[in-house]
């Protein structure tokens, strides 16, 4: 039996293909994820993340391109021989051994000699030390997602791969199991990439999140900077909500480039718009638009509509409001005013919002 | 074969039953068992008895053919002393015929669950289409190809590999006849626990440094254990009662167990005391080994 491969470094993809007979999964991807780092792989189902994930984790062998750790080229390599681990969808436990057996089995095929002291560890890391003698099968779905996690990280592998590792788990257990991974990749160190569609959760954990469609990443950054700035529609609509509307530029004043958007004039910063002529997607986040019922002084980026629906949530009250262009945008009242809004549907009201806030896209998908 | 694979409930995580329904659902459950109960009495319990009755009969002397009811266990001792060897073959033969049966269908179950793709229900069909002709004449046709005359003699002959010129007539052709005829009741269980087995399980073993080799010794046949003990089962316990592949493709002399219960009870007269004795001690070993075998490889702790 080859040993295990040793490789310490980043984790890189290099031009990776993967293709199923005529589709195409992954296209030419290329990735480089820093040692140490939480990054999230983002996607709609069929993405091709699950088919990136299996390739690092030498389960499927890309078409081509090259996957390495460090120097390590590990492309062809079997999942045995790779220092990756992995935590599956459905958690994968092995369901005739205990849970200790479990989490034991790697340190015992790399022949560790305090393989079941190691067990215990990862177990205590996971909290699951009272478990240790159960079966699965006797367990709950969070409780098996832990004893998958520590079944991967005993082996303190160079990269820990999660692939959806909470999309089988209850809204508020995943909340919990979001800061407990969060809380365990900085205790351990270990790089960890993290496959999910849920954009809330990929934000909430990763360092860096690299939005997936169609086998390409869209774009790769700090959650925050995708939010704030989108490059492609598909990022726009995906991660968080936008407020958009198709448009075309018609100048430029000073810093801003001025669309038409359906008889309405608006403002995107240079610098935040993908496109400088022709037609734009313009966006502008829920949250950044205020709503009143009066026409705010100063002009270019308020906008009358009609209120469609209202819903109180809390500590914010979200409005849909139908825009003179035909689409509906979506914007919040934080509830601090004594004298709330009190706006009905049907009313008529005025939308606006920060210029700075906005964003342009181009309108085709790439 | 579910029974075997129940797993053994956990007060602690199984929920307490409803309380005030229970009073009610239990006639239905009841009802519901009756007819089965009644076929189990009627088929099965009461001729059970009638043979232990028998078996304990002794024989008029001078009368073959004629028994008075008595408690005479010394059928039991002349079916252990003088057919001991019959039973010892009948073992034999049988546990050969599981192996052999084991060793083809492994193999065979695996592909089906894993490999066959789009084939898988051909293959399935395959298995099973045997049992579309009935089992004599399976064995009848099994008579013909290892005949003296038959291409398989031919060849190993051709080959030297035949030193006794002859497969028919041999244990050699009733261990071949078993394993064939039992097939099926092996393939089809494992079938069934591998197909059922989430492939990332068995990736996970990769993913955690088990080769091909250690996942399938580690994981993969272990998960398939239930189906392996259901497979030897259902082979080994006809198959050490069966008379028809001893009789059709065997020697003259040497039978099992199941050829002596046949005889007595059809061509020799009085037989049937030692009869019904043999099929009672057939049965009671048979009983002990599977709870042995059971309680050695139990699979009551796996899924």
């Amino acid at each position: 039996m080859p040993g295990v491969r040793q490789a310490r470094g980043d984790l890189r993809l290099e031009k990776v293909t993967k293709t199923f007979g005529d589709f195409v999964a992954v296209d030419d991807l290329s990735l480089d994820v820093p040692r140490g780092s939480f990054f999230a792989l983002l996607g709609p189902s069929g993405c091709g993340k699950t088919t990136t994930l299996r390739m690092v984790a030498g389960l499927e062998q890309p078409t081509d391109g090259r996957v390495l750790i460090g120097d390590t080229d590990l492309t062809g390599s079997r999942p045995y021989e790779r220092p990756v681990n992995t935590v599956f969808q459905s958690y994968a436990l092995f369901p005739h051994m205990t849970v200790r057996d479990n989490v034991a089995f790697g340190p015992k095929r790399r022949k560790e000699k305090d393989a079941a002291q190691r067990a215990d560890d990862a177990l205590e890391l996971v909290q699951m030390t009272q478990f240790a003698q159960r079966k699965p099968v006797q367990l709950s779905g969070g409780q098996q997602q832990r004893v998958a996690l520590a079944r991967a990280l005993v082996n303190h592998p160079e990269v820990l791969l999660l692939d959806e590792p909470l999309g089988a788990l209850d809204l508020k257990l995943r909340r919990e199991m979001q800061v407990e991974l969060k809380r365990i990749q900085t205790e351990v160190g270990l790089t960890f990439i993290h496959v999910t569609h849920d954009q809330e959760e990929a934000m909430t954990m990763a360092d860096t999140v690299a939005v997936m469609n169609k086998g390409r990443i869209e774009q790769l950054g700090p959650p925050a900077e995708l939010y704030d700035l989108p490059l492609t529609r598909f990022v726009a609509t995906f991660l968080g909500q936008a407020n958009t509307g198709v448009g075309t530029i018609e100048g430029v004043d000073g810093e801003h480039l001025v669309a038409d958007v359906l008889g309405t004039k608006v403002r995107i910063l240079k610098s935040r718009s993908q496109v400088n002529e022709g037609q734009v997607l313009f966006g502008v986040r829920p949250e950044k638009v205020t709503v009143s019922r009066k026409q705010p002084d100063g002009v270019g980026n308020d906008v009358k509509g009609v209120v469609r629906d209202v819903s109180f949530l809390g500590v914010a009250t979200s409005y849909l409001v139908d825009m003179p262009s035909g689409t509906t945008w979506s914007c919040y009242e934080q509830n601090l005013d004594v004298e709330p809004l009190d706006l009905r549907p049907g009313d008529g009201v005025w939308l606006t919002w920060n210029p700075g806030h906005a964003f342009g896209v181009p309108v085709e998908e790439s | 074969m579910s029974a075997l694979a129940h797993v053994a409930g956990d007060p602690a995580v199984d929920p307490a039953a409803p309380a005030p329904e229970t009073r009610k659902r239990s006639w239905t459950a009841y009802l519901l068992l009756l007819p089965g109960v009644l076929w189990l009495g009627v088929f099965f319990l009461l001729p059970l008895v009638q043979l232990a009755a028998v078996s304990l009969q002794s024989r008029y002397p001078g009368f073959p053919g004629y028994y008075y009811s008595d408690v005479n266990f010394s059928n039991y001792a002349a079916a252990l002393t003088d057919y001991a060897p019959h039973f010892a073959r009948s073992f034999v033969y049988a546990g050969l015929a599981t192996l052999f049966a084991f060793l083809i269908s492994y193999p065979l179950a695996y592909a089906m669950a894993f490999k066959a793709g789009r084939w898988r229900n051909l293959m399935l069909i395959c298995v099973i289409a045997p049992f579309f002709t009935s089992f004599i004449l399976r064995t009848f046709a099994w008579s013909q190809i290892l005949a003296d005359e038959g291409w398989v003699v031919g060849v190993l002959s051709f080959l030297h590999l035949l030193p006794g010129g002859s497969i028919i007539n041999t244990p050699v052709a009733v261990v071949a006849g078993l394993t064939y005829n039992f097939l099926p009741f092996m393939v089809l269980p494992i079938y069934a626990s591998l197909e059922r087995a989430d492939p990332r399980v068995i990736e996970a073993g990769g993913d955690l440094y088990a080769n091909g080799i250690t996942t399938f010794r580690t994981v993969t046949l272990p998960m398939s254990m239930p189906g392996v003990l259901a497979g030897t089962l259902l082979t080994f316990i006809p198959a050490a009662g069966d008379f028809v592949n001893m009789e059709l493709l065997g020697p003259q002399r040497g039978k099992m167990v199941g050829n002596v219960i046949n005889d007595q009870f059809l061509a020799v007269p009085g037989g049937y005391p030692v009869a019904a004795a043999l099929s009672f001690t057939l049965m009671t070993a048979i009983l002990v080994m599977v709870f042995l075998y059971v309680r050695r490889f139990g699979t009551e702790e796996l899924v």
